[in-house]
């Protein structure tokens, strides 16, 4: 059973740099977790010291109960894929994905069956006889997971596999990931800092960041109850709307700009419970931005500054007193440029961040 | 200011012809995005433009006037790469500058006008505090934006732009796009800007002309493209997602057009029949949107088809099935637990599909 733990990993190089902070942090039999963050955030250095390439400086990794921290890589039987697919240039996609199992001395009978198997299954057969550099960058990435699943390692390593590639392929190939979990089963661990890519094919999410995991959830955990205004920041195809905010405890209500909004008394009794009533930031996603009426109170007015057509919907980015403020409005009723708008933004679907960043309450509370 | 046109445009890499005839009219004043994947010739072409590289034949126009035989320097044209391309051992200013000190102009400008246009073109960029700095001081955003000032110094005829956000992280590139954008609305330069990203294009063009394999597919605003492409590539590409094409083949059941999907027989309402009757084979490609598929019980669906992989897309659950060799997506409205091959049926909804010549990928609609 491949189940991973990090018990207070943490990993230091020299000069003081501390990439991985007191890490802990499961991989559960047959999941596909992501760490997600930005460059510079750890999760390549977790993944490293998971395959044994990496030292660990402090802590205990833990495979199936044995502590593996001194396993050499090539004892953990786990498969790896990269960003720049890493393939033989010299040799055919045949033999590159056949590579693994050469290297293990299977029969040769058994190889062709199981690469032409693989094939099948990426869709690659046609490709077998071919050198790599005669392949799309997606067709790469595909004999690049072949040779990952031609034999059955006890867990894969995805370090941004869908790094290298255009948006578009990028999309064919996360649904081909997500189904070649779902087919093998197998614990996989995988980065990236693409939280599209991260939402689509995993089954939970780990945000990194300096070091440090920020929150681990579901996407819609990470959408509707972000642990921080890092994690709000960071998931989100559009970024999130965060504007400048007070607490005005007495009245029970928060002010944006000019724009007064009235808290239901639970909300007032949690924000006075957190004590900071200043320097408060109020964030809510373009999606759950509307178009007010002319008479709603608590809307803020504004300018339409840009219009993004996505399709059936608009990006309306408009210039308000407390900054730009982004909106998801049908394309069948956007405003005009240069229009004078109001805005209606919905306290149940907002959060309220302190100024440290910790979250003080998030709209979806309504849940419970 | 200027329009750019391209008449009938050649060329040859050794044995392979990318470009056989290509034309290509931009407006004067417009935002146009080259869309396409990568190997549809948009770099090229810009590089046609801009005098890195020479056709074999064709004319390349600019403001009325062709420029084929003018050197880059003297065709007054600005140009951002990808990469940004700044020189590391200059300033921000020198950077900046450096146009203007090239030997076709620098007779036009003494230190005094060099200064008086590094300043407002820095002011426009909003680096006026960072003209000391080194550029490798600088982070993403602010190279780009240099970039973009080095471009535009000598106040050109027309804008160039390579890819120029697609190498920002998400929230950075959000916020440039729409800095470009405003930035065109001040300015009115005729502006070009190749991606391979269709929502960007979306986002970002006052036209786009879609690229694929050395021909233009279509080129119009973002919601003509959108609501209807001219051929299965276009209806394919744009869109997030995209349009699900499934083969299908015309008919009649009886006296009424028909459109038969595998065993299936789906009647063709007024505005569809009426395409069909253009169509020079019966073979089509149906263009469909997500929401207009419905997932239903297997024998209750106009089509039966078998589940391939499913991704979580922002909020929702989008299930990827297979048909043959076609791959359709849905969308659900509450997530469900799928398993790869369950047999599940599927309610197409027409009103508002597409239809398209399997052969030729041209929209029936046009023909009409």
């Amino acid at each position: 059973m491949p189940r991973v733990e990090f018990h207070n990993v943490s990993k230091s190089y020299p000069g003081g740099i501390r990439a991985v902070i007191d890490l802990g942090l499961t991989v559960e039999d047959g999941e596909l977790l992501c760490v997600l963050g930005p460059s510079g955030c750890g999760k390549s250095s977790t993944l490293r010291m998971l395959a044994g390439l990496e030292s660990i400086t402090s802590g205990d990794l833990v495979l199936d109960g044995a502590r593996i921290n001194d396993l050499p890589a090539q004892a953990r039987d786990m498969a790896m894929v990269f960003e720049n697919y890493a393939l033989y240039p010299h040799l055919r996609v045949f033999d590159n994905i056949a590579m693994p199992l050469v290297a293990r001395r299977v029969q040769r009978g058994e190889i062709q069956k199981r690469v032409h198997e693989v094939a099948e299954t990426l869709h690659i057969t046609d490709q077998l006889m071919k050198r790599p550099r005669h392949l799309s960058g997606g067709e790469r990435q595909r004999v690049a997971l072949g040779r990952a699943i031609v034999r059955t390692p006890k867990m894969f390593l995805m370090d941004e596999p869908l790094g290298h590639l255009e948006a578009y392929l990028r999309v064919e190939l996360r649904a081909e990931i997500r189904r070649l979990h779902e087919r093998l089963g197998a614990t996989t661990f995988y980065i990236t800092h693409d939280q599209e890519e991260a939402a689509a094919i995993s089954d939970r999410i780990a945000v990194m960041h300096q070091g440090r995991i920020q929150q681990i959830g579901s996407l819609l955990d990470l959408l509707d109850r972000p642990a921080n205004r890092f994690v709000a920041e960071f998931i989100g195809s559009l970024p999130i709307n965060l504007l400048a905010a007070t607490a005005n405890e007495g009245e029970g209500s928060l002010r944006v700009g000019p724009t007064m909004l009235p808290l239901s008394p639970a909300q007032a009794t949690r924000l006075r419970a957190a004590r900071s009533h200043t320097g408060l930031t109020f964030g809510i996603r373009p999606e759950d931005v509307a178009l007010a009426d002319q008479e709603h109170a608590a809307a803020l007015p504004g300018r339409v500054a840009v219009l993004e057509p996505q399709g059936d919907n608009t990006v309306v980015i408009a210039d308000t007193p407390v900054g730009r403020v982004s909106a998801v409005i049908p394309s069948c009723s956007v405003p005009a440029h240069g229009e004078r708008i109001r805005l209606h933004l919905a306290l149940d679907h907002a959060h309220i961040f302190a100024a440290d960043g910790s979250n003080l309450l998030s709209g979806v509370d309504r849940k419970g | 200011m200027a329009e750019i046109r391209l008449r009938d445009i050649h060329k040859r890499f050794g044995r392979f012809q990318l470009f056989r005839g290509f034309s290509l009219g931009c407006p004067d004043h417009a935002y146009l995005c080259l869309l396409g994947p990568s190997g549809c010739g948009k770099t090229t072409l810009m590089r046609i433009i801009a005098g890195l590289a020479a056709p074999d034949a064709g004319d390349v126009l600019i403001g009325g006037r062709r420029v084929n035989d003018l050197l880059p320097a003297i065709r007054n044209v600005g140009l951002a790469f990808q990469n940004y391309a700044l020189y590391p051992h200059l300033s921000v200013a020198g950077n900046l500058a450096f146009p203007l000190r090239a030997p076709v102009r620098r007779a036009h400008y003494n230190e005094a006008d060099i200064r008086a246009a590094v300043k407002r073109i820095a002011a426009l960029l909003k680096i006026d505090s960072l003209l000391d700095r080194h550029v490798n001081q600088l982070s993403g955003g602010q190279q780009q934006r240099v970039a973009l000032g080095r471009a535009l110094i000598h106040d050109p005829q027309v804008l160039l732009l390579d890819e120029p956000v697609t190498h920002l992280d998400a929230r950075l590139r959000y916020e440039m796009r729409a800095e470009i954008k405003l930035l065109h609305d001040r300015i009115g330069t005729t502006t070009i800007h190749v991606t391979h990203d269709q929502r960007e294009a979306l986002a970002m063009g006052d036209l786009i002309a879609v690229m694929r394999e050395g021909e233009l597919e279509q080129i119009g605003t973002p919601l003509k493209l959108y609501d209807t492409p001219a051929t299965a590539f276009v209806a394919g590409f744009v869109g997030d997602p995209p349009m699900s094409l499934l083969h299908a083949r015309l008919a009649t059941d009886g006296s009424h057009p028909a459109l038969h999907i595998g065993a299936s027989s789906l009647p063709l309402a007024a505005e569809l029949s009426a395409q069909a009757r253009t169509a020079k084979s019966p073979d089509v490609l149906l263009g469909l949107r997500p929401q207009q598929v419905t997932l239903v019980e297997p024998e209750r669906g106009d089509v039966v088809a078998a589940v391939y992989s499913h991704e979580m897309v922002g909020r929702e659950q989008q299930l990827l099935v297979s048909m043959a060799a076609d791959t359709i997506r849905c969308r659900m409205k509450q997530p469900i637990q799928v398993v790869a091959g369950t047999k599940v049926g599927l309610n197409l909804s027409l009103v508002g599909a597409k239809l398209f010549d399997a052969i030729s990928g041209k929209s029936l609609a046009d023909l009409h």
